[in-house]
């Protein structure tokens, strides 16, 4: 079931983001939207996630999803371990946390705080996150910030290979990024947010 | 090691040296007032100290007082903790409850006293005075804990569907620690002050305050010393016991997360 957004309007601190905005999702694949910092996409991403409430409009076919996300910053509890904040979205267990973690190759550092990890630890700690989450939409902003290439691309690969079959959307300011692992990519200008299918 | 222990004997010693400064300006004022009913010399209070405190009705008398407060502090926090909670919760409670816990805030303890003279036995009083005192603090810190807890972590949690118990656990709690430390702080002094305030007034019977007040009405000028200096000390001491048992569970909650 796809994801229709009609006719969206937002003013986020006193600017009008959006401004009926209308757009549509598939049910799956990879869905970059590419696009200078500040036009929008973050809060077009909170619309989405439900953490912002839009002045008029409606999305439909988002209501009985399951979201994951990573978001622009890491977000992790500043008092709990690595494996405590993968765990804390799984219902506490700590298993599949290791295993998301393993994953994000960061299989010594499982018990250390935020605080003692590289910003590139801490950003691999979210994505774990997201992806042991069991969502039917992922949304990354700015996914591989703080990565270097090399291991950024290794990090999208496993993230797109666990997300297999469901939909990803992605917010990238790195074309090389957008074009290795977008199906469908949109380029984005504003405020207000314009969009613009540019895969082909 | 061996610099630690020196860095122990050094503040210990500094320690000594000002206790000794006090009690020397405390023997001069002595001197110069000369009349021992009005400002006794430490040697008497320390003498009347010694013999007080090797009777078994100081330690009821202590204990008595101990507990009374204790209960009052904990109700206190207890019901301030509650509030604040149900508050941020409910728009509505706290347009209800605000006002009145303000009114609370501002109130001198003396006329809760008075007033609470003629609802509550004088025994019962001291834990209604120090859960009065209390529950502002504890209201007003928790409170103030739940708002500044970061807004990023509590959407992360709401987007992952977090359980509200755990998002409870694992996020408002940690972020709550510190303003709940200094919530015992300060609770914990306020309770023990009005509570022997309040034995003062009403005093019911095996109570700090009431000896006090007995001391004052019998002339007993070291007497009173020697309770007041009780009070200082026990306040000291269970300011100390709370902030070594909040931190030992620190310690112990982070070696957990360790491993």
């Amino acid at each position: 079931m796809t994801i229709v957004i009609d006719k969206l309007s937002i003013s986020f601190e006193g600017k009008q983001v959006l401004k009926d905005f209308s757009f549509s999702l598939p049910a799956s694949g990879v869905v970059c939207i590419f696009g200078p910092s500040g036009c929008g996409k973050t809060v077009l991403f909170k619309c989405l996630s439900g953490l912002i409430k839009p002045d008029s409009g409606e999305i439909s076919g988002l209501k009985s999803k399951r979201l994951s996300m990573v978001f622009q910053e890491n977000r992790l509890l500043p008092w709990c371990n690595a494996v405590d904040n993968v765990a804390l979205v799984v219902n506490e267990n700590r298993e599949l946390a290791r295993a998301a973690l393993t994953k994000m190759e960061l299989t010594s550092e499982t018990n250390k705080l935020p605080a003692e990890m590289s910003g590139g630890m801490q950003r691999r700690v979210a994505i774990a996150r997201a992806i042991v989450y069991d969502g039917d939409l992922l949304l990354l902003d700015e996914p591989t910030t703080g990565l270097d290439a090399e291991l950024a691309d290794r990090i999208m690969k496993i993230l797109i290979k666990s997300w297999q079959s469901r939909l990803v959307l992605l917010i990238t300011h790195e074309l090389t990024i957008a074009k290795k692992y977008a199906d469908i990519i949109y380029t984005v200008e504003g405020p207000p947010l314009q969009i613009k299918n540019v895969s082909e | 090691m061996n610099q630690k222990r020196k860095g122990k004997m050094h503040s210990i010693l500094k320690g000594l040296a000002v206790l000794l400064f006090w009690l020397a300006v405390w023997a001069l004022i002595a001197h110069v007032v000369n009349k021992e009913l009005i400002f006794p010399v430490p040697q008497e209070v320390v003498k009347r100290f010694f013999i007080i405190i090797f009777t078994a009705e100081f330690w009821q008398i202590t204990f008595a007082s101990l507990l009374r407060i204790l209960v009052g502090f904990t109700c206190g926090m207890v019901a301030g903790i509650l509030l604040a909670m149900l508050m941020h919760a409910n728009r509505f409670a706290e347009a209800l409850l605000a006002p009145l816990i303000k009114v609370v805030r501002a109130t001198p303890v003396v006329s809760f006293i008075i007033l609470a003279l003629f609802w509550i036995v004088a025994s019962s009083l001291p834990i209604f005075i120090s859960f009065l005192m209390v529950l502002p603090v504890a209201w007003a810190n928790t409170l103030s804990g739940i708002e500044n807890t970061d807004r990023h972590l509590l959407e992360m949690a709401s987007l992952y569907k977090v359980k509200k118990l755990r998002i409870w656990q694992k996020i408002y709690y940690p972020s709550l620690k510190p303003y709940l430390l200094a919530a015992i702080n300060s609770g914990l002094g306020l309770a023990w002050k009005s509570g022997i305030t309040a034995e003062v007034i009403a005093a019911p019977r095996m109570a700090i305050g009431s000896q006090l007040q007995a001391a004052k009405v019998n002339l007993e000028s070291a007497d009173t010393f020697v309770w007041t200096v009780v009070v200082v000390v026990l306040s000291i001491i269970l300011e100390k016991l709370i902030t070594a048992l909040i931190n030992r569970r620190q310690m112990r909650s982070l070696s957990e997360e360790k491993s």
